[in-house]
């Protein structure tokens, strides 16, 4: 394995497998503890006529979560829903140059998410109603999600941007 | 102000730009430069409305959805549907309408329906002589009935935009939802009929009991979801979380269909699809705010009063422009954006709201299956290999008979609200 990782690149690309396959783990695990979860404040409401009272808003975090962080795997299998019909239909070099400059307009808007989250959630320093969690914690999923999806976009523009000097000539 | 909310966002639109940055980048233009609000709401909104009790029924619904399709349970609701369809003339084709009713009613996802339903029935309603327009048409147009009939994310997606009830719009979807199957059903009927197809097969009870035993775990799936819902026992993000355990449970404990890591695959995939359909909630929530804070609903309202225009007016003005919308928008983003600003219109002229958001459902329904862009064409093209005129053409009278169920639907408003009434 060590072989393969011969440059920084190599390198980049297994972190990169390995941050995706956490955050795969880390969400999965919210996803069926959720589930787990709820089920288990119907039952103790009906039955045991003792609900678990941090149950929906925690629920409501993992939710948070699971979407944002979700959201950088969409972004780097270029999944998220689009109309692009219009835009398929164009010259391949069209194409290319629309490609380009609809990744910098994703990256204007994850920076400003960056720039703006940082200096709101600096103020916040009060905790969940009920299940007592700071807010602050919770609130980085959204800087850090659009920080890795500015990656990702950013490492897809680089690769845009090599692949054509590689084009040959038309 | 007209630049940010209308001329932005149909440029980067047209860009091929992901809903959620189109929506995004405009409402920051609104905020920062036409409104100068400040910035800090970007946060509080991206976070607080995903942040909804309501919400966490749609990763539950995709992971039950999923799980089932995944373990086989579709296909023990074929079976099941088939037996007891099976002696009438056009069997297959009303098996495909049933089944993919009885698959919307534990999925509640249009394209997964089409996907899982079609996958099995095509090459039957092939060679039972089916012409290929009219069996993929057909498949296209059933699986927007799973949008329609309870659950529905698109349901849930409306109940958290127009702040109304998630469990009165299920429980309104319920008639509608099955008049739509029945005038499909009668279309498919007689355009067997018209095509002289002599399905075999005959109806025997003894099949049916045979069948009924051997996919009775699956249907306790609907009867958990509906029942459960109905009866006022769960709300329906409990029924969906209950649904998932359950599904789980039947596909891998009992059926055996299902392994371990099928099971681990599943739940990936399923977060994928919730980031992909909720990341655009934060965004069109902003956008939302803004476009109510500028006063367009109330221009609006002021505009069809100026115009005298009346009830019925205005609620075909508002399906054109749905039917418009759900040609070239998915229903996800297209009830985000647009439910906070018509459901004060509608209101103000004497429509429902639970009435109205079964409505645009319905309408955003018949925009999965409506070319240019309906996102079940695109599926049934990749899944069935068929060129693209020959599924336009199987899809025009389908597209007719649903137009018929809309305005029924519309314009009769006890279809919608007798079952909400009787159960409220």
């Amino acid at each position: 394995m060590l072989s393969g990782i011969v440059g920084a690149g190599g390198l980049v690309q297994v972190l990169t497998e390995l941050v995706f396959k956490l955050i795969r783990l880390l969400l999965g695990v919210g996803l069926l503890l959720s589930v787990l979860l709820i089920c288990a404040n119907a039952f103790g409401r009906y039955v045991l006529h003792a609900p678990i009272i941090w149950a929906e808003e925690v629920l409501g975090y993992v939710l948070v979560w699971l979407v944002y962080l979700g959201a950088v795997d969409v972004t780097r299998n270029g999944g998220h829903l689009s109309m692009d019909l219009i835009t398929q239909s164009l010259q391949p070099g069209w194409r290319r140059a629309l490609e380009l400059l609809g990744n910098l307009v994703f990256l204007a808007v994850c920076a400003l998410i960056i720039y703006q989250a940082i200096g709101t959630i600096s103020h916040f320093n009060y905790y969940s109603q009920v299940a007592g969690l700071p807010m602050n914690v919770l609130h980085t999923v959204i800087p850090v999600s659009f920080g890795l999806m500015f990656l990702v976009v950013v490492a897809r523009c680089i690769r845009m941007l090599k692949a054509e000097d590689k084009a040959p000539p038309p | 102000m007209i630049f940010a909310v209308v001329i932005l966002p149909i440029i980067l639109l047209m860009m091929g730009l992901p809903i959620f940055t189109v929506l995004m980048a405009s409402a920051a233009v609104a905020l920062i430069w036409v409104m100068q609000m400040p910035i800090g709401l970007i946060q509080t909104t991206l976070f607080g409305s995903i942040d909804n009790y309501n919400l966490i029924a749609v990763p539950f619904f995709i992971f039950a959805g999923a799980v089932m399709t995944e373990g086989g349970i579709s296909g023990r609701l074929v079976d099941l549907v088939l037996s007891i369809l099976g002696g009438m003339r056009g069997s297959l084709g009303l098996t495909t309408v049933g089944a993919s009713t009885a698959f919307g009613a534990i999925s509640g996802s249009s394209p997964a329906t089409v996907a899982a339903i079609g996958g099995m029935l095509y090459p039957s309603l092939r060679e039972r002589g089916y012409p290929e327009s009219v069996a993929t048409a057909l498949l296209a147009a059933s699986g927007a009935i799973a949008i329609i009939i309870p659950p529905s994310i698109a349901m849930i997606l409306y109940g958290v935009a127009a702040e109304e009830s998630v469990r009165f719009l299920f429980i309104g979807g319920i008639l509608p939802g099955l008049l739509t199957a029945l005038l499909m059903g009668l279309y498919i009927y007689f355009t067997a009929r018209r095509l002289g197809i002599r399905e075999g097969g005959s109806w025997s009870l003894t099949q049916i009991r045979t069948v009924t035993a051997r996919s009775g775990w699956a249907l306790g799936t609907p009867l958990i979801i509906l029942g459960g819902i109905y009866l006022g026992v769960f709300s329906p993000t409990e029924a969906a979380g209950v649904a998932c355990l359950y599904a789980i449970v039947v596909t891998v404990l009992i059926y055996r269909d299902l392994s371990l890591a099928s099971l681990w695959k599943v739940t990936t995939q399923s977060i994928y699809l919730t980031a992909q359909v909720l990341i655009i909630v934060g965004a069109a929530t902003l956008m939302a705010r803004l476009l109510t804070i500028a006063g367009v609903p109330q221009t609006l309202i002021a505009w069809i009063e100026t115009m005298k225009l009346s009830p019925w007016m205005v609620m075909l003005i508002v399906n054109v422009l749905l039917l418009a919308v759900g040609c070239v928008l998915d229903p996800a983003s297209a009830i985000l954006v647009l439910a906070p600003i018509l459901k004060p219109v509608v209101v103000a002229a004497g429509y429902d709201p639970v009435h109205f958001g079964v409505i645009m459902t319905v309408n955003l329904a018949i925009g999965m299956f409506t070319p240019p862009f309906g996102l079940n064409i695109f599926v049934a093209q990749a899944v069935f290999k068929v060129p693209l005129p020959v599924l336009y053409r199987g899809l025009a009278p389908l597209i007719l008979v649903n137009l018929l169920a809309l305005a029924i639907i519309s314009y009769w408003p006890w279809l919608t609200l007798a079952l909400v009434h009787a159960l409220s």
